[in-house]
């Protein structure tokens, strides 16, 4: 693992991220979430929807999470729970939104020069090692975040939810 | 949590001093929301006296206004003023402890004790 990222993940400065702004960044996306339910006059999907999210992280992490998002969003039957599924299954994987997870990974991860822009690199083989390297750290991040990023979103989900 | 400054201990008590009268209001709530169930309470100042994350704490307060029970219905009368008073002890601890992200955390969880405890007592107190 990268030796800047790894000594960042064990910092004060990580884990008062984890409480702090991590929260905050959970918080919109459930907000954003359930403005687009209530624009589209969909019903809030059920508490019990959510239930399997922390067993799947725990067990598989943020592959596995994608994974059941991926299998729900086919699966259900109800437009709330497909619509539900769709848009954290987007939330995890979409490259090019500015929202999705994995953006707001870079976001944070290029000012401390963990994860750097290939564009700027001329070498064709040097930019191959570089996106690799960048791809990893994110991973390793996400990995670190995704439970804590999750319990944030479940509760305040559940919160919004019930009008608290 | 770390051993911190003398005066970081100070400015906590001091802060603690001065949010009592919000802690006793809230507690009143407490009461009056009818969440007579002593476990309540008590499973709730044992999280915050286990946890090391000051967000678990919210995250708590808001999974039990989010269930789908009679506890639930009562927490959610309480929760707003739980999680307003919550955040403004957050910015309390970036007053006290600075810019040092280990001593915000520290300082952080002992405010949410300190907190929880004059909030509690004043609930057993209190309750019928």
């Amino acid at each position: 693992m990268d030796q800047k990222l790894a000594s960042h993940l064990a910092s004060a400065e990580f884990k008062l991220f984890k409480d702090e702004e991590l929260r905050r960044i959970a918080l919109e996306t459930v907000e954003r979430i359930v403005q687009q339910f209530n624009d589209e006059g969909l019903h809030p999907v059920k508490r019990s929807q959510l239930h399997s999210i922390p067993a799947s992280i725990q067990t598989q992490g943020i592959g596995g999470l994608v994974e059941l998002a991926k299998n729900q969003k086919e699966k259900n039957t109800k437009k709330e729970n497909k619509k539900f599924w769709s848009l954290l299954y987007d939330h995890l994987t979409a490259p090019n939104d500015p929202d999705s997870l994995r953006s707001i990974a870079i976001r944070i991860l290029s000012p401390m020069q963990i994860v750097k822009d290939v564009k700027a690199i001329q070498d064709k083989a040097e930019q191959g090692r570089q996106k690799t390297h960048n791809r990893e750290a994110v991973d390793v991040f996400l990995g670190a975040i995704t439970a804590t990023y999750f319990e944030h979103f479940i509760c305040h989900f559940y919160y919004c939810h019930k009008g608290g | 949590m770390g051993a911190l400054d003398r005066k970081v201990y100070k400015e906590i008590d001091l802060c603690l001093e001065r949010i009592y009268p919000a802690s006793i209001i809230l507690a009143e709530k407490v009461v009056a929301a009818g969440l007579d169930n002593k476990s309540q309470l008590r499973g709730f100042e044992t999280l915050i006296n286990a946890t090391t994350r000051f967000s678990e704490i919210q995250n708590y307060i808001k999974n039990q206004a989010g269930k789908e029970n009679n506890a639930a219905a009562k927490w959610r009368l309480v929760s707003p003023m739980m999680l307003v008073q919550l955040d403004s002890l957050e910015t309390e601890a970036h007053r006290i402890a600075g810019s040092d992200p280990q001593q915000i955390l520290d300082v952080k969880l002992r405010l949410a004790r300190g907190w929880a405890k004059q909030v509690v007592c004043h609930f057993l107190y209190k309750r019928p």
